[in-house]
């Protein structure tokens, strides 16, 4: 539990100094790593809402798609590599 | 067992759904997004502000150890200046045409009110075209507000403002269209953008542009970009125009912003 905090700490920091896609890679690890990573999707939610506008290409929801692209991919490579936790997400 | 384990299995899945849902409304219900972007932009321009404060320090206590990476260092910033003094050239040229229009005009006097900000966030760091700037509403700075950067290279729009910062819609947002005026001949043209400071436009076969033309936003005088690359193909009715701003757009620091235009 408290690597997962760390982790969310981390992520949630590096949001406003790296690239969004080395969030989204960080993301796929805190997917594969711990079980129901809905964290995911809230950082997307964070990059969108700190860098998009409604008025941007994309209509300022890429970051929270491209989380959740990234969140259901990295829960089937999840289910394939590791079929102990197939039931968890 | 496994029953339990589908039950769970189900549980989460609705969990997702739900999450998913109430990102989706946050994002799209203007309102919403606005208050969440407001939160959110109290605290951001502050830890932005700490990324220049830890560089300075490490700046200093390696600056004994480190004199080829300065050297790099004041490479990449003579090289920013020299980015800013072509597009200042740029724009005295255009001052020297403006004057002359001025003078058969009997001389009307322009100015227009300018605040300086500080670049927060560069566009490479996000999927959108946008800067973040330590400018907002407390310095008079309203939605719709050209940013220019040296003086007339403009850059884009104020797309939100919040009390003490601002996001900066670029007009090379891709999908962007605007009417812009190509060349010696300020042909009128719609100009598409393509991210990163960088546009295409499509001109009618014969018409006179060549690389190193200026472009124009034509209802400020502001300069957008310099043609790089003009394509013509025998079987196309049009030349393809590419064009981009006169500076790395990535690399710039500081902007200005006109107020009240």
């Amino acid at each position: 539990m408290i690597k997962r905090v760390l982790f969310d700490l981390l992520l949630l920091s590096l949001i406003f100094f790296v690239s969004w896609w080395t969030i989204l890679v960080l993301i796929a690890v805190g997917v594969f790593k711990f079980p129901a990573y809905f964290e995911a999707i809230l950082f997307g939610v964070i990059i969108d809402l700190l860098y998009g506008t409604v008025v941007s290409f994309g209509s300022g929801v890429i970051g929270l798609f491209s989380a959740l692209f990234v969140f259901i991919v990295m829960v089937r490579v999840k289910y394939a590599v590791r079929p102990a936790y197939s039931t968890k997400l | 067992m496994h029953r339990r384990d589908n039950l769970f299995f189900k549980k989460q899945n609705v969990a997702l759904v739900v999450i998913v849902a109430m990102s989706v409304f946050v994002l799209l219900f203007n309102p919403v997004r606005e208050t969440f972007s407001r939160v959110l932009y109290a605290v951001a321009p502050n830890i932005w502000g700490t990324r220049d404060g830890i560089k300075e320090i490490e700046d200093g206590f390696f600056a004994n150890f480190r004199i080829k990476r300065s050297l790099v260092y004041e490479n990449a910033k003579l090289h920013e200046e020299v980015a800013r003094m072509q597009v200042q050239v740029l724009d005295r040229n255009l001052l020297v045409e403006k004057v002359l229009k001025l003078e058969e005009a009997l001389g009307r006097v322009s100015s227009d009110n300018r605040v300086s900000a500080k670049v927060l966030s560069a566009p490479g760091q996000s999927p959108y075209d946008i800067l973040a700037i330590d400018a907002g509403s407390e310095h008079g700075i309203e939605v719709g507000d050209y940013v220019v950067y040296a003086g007339s290279g403009v850059v884009g729009e104020i797309a939100e403002v919040y009390p003490l910062s601002a996001k900066v819609k670029l007009y090379s947002s891709p999908g962007e269209e605007y009417t812009v005026l190509i060349g010696a001949d300020a042909i009128p043209v719609t100009a598409r953008g393509r991210g990163m400071g960088n546009f295409e436009a499509k001109l009618p076969k014969g018409s006179v542009v060549m690389a190193g033309d200026m472009v124009i936003l034509p209802k400020e005088d502001l300069i957008l970009g310099v043609v790089g690359l003009v394509e013509e193909e025998q079987s196309l009715p049009f030349v393809n125009v590419f064009f981009r701003t006169a500076f790395n757009i990535a690399e710039i620091r500081t902007v200005e912003i006109v107020i009240g235009k």
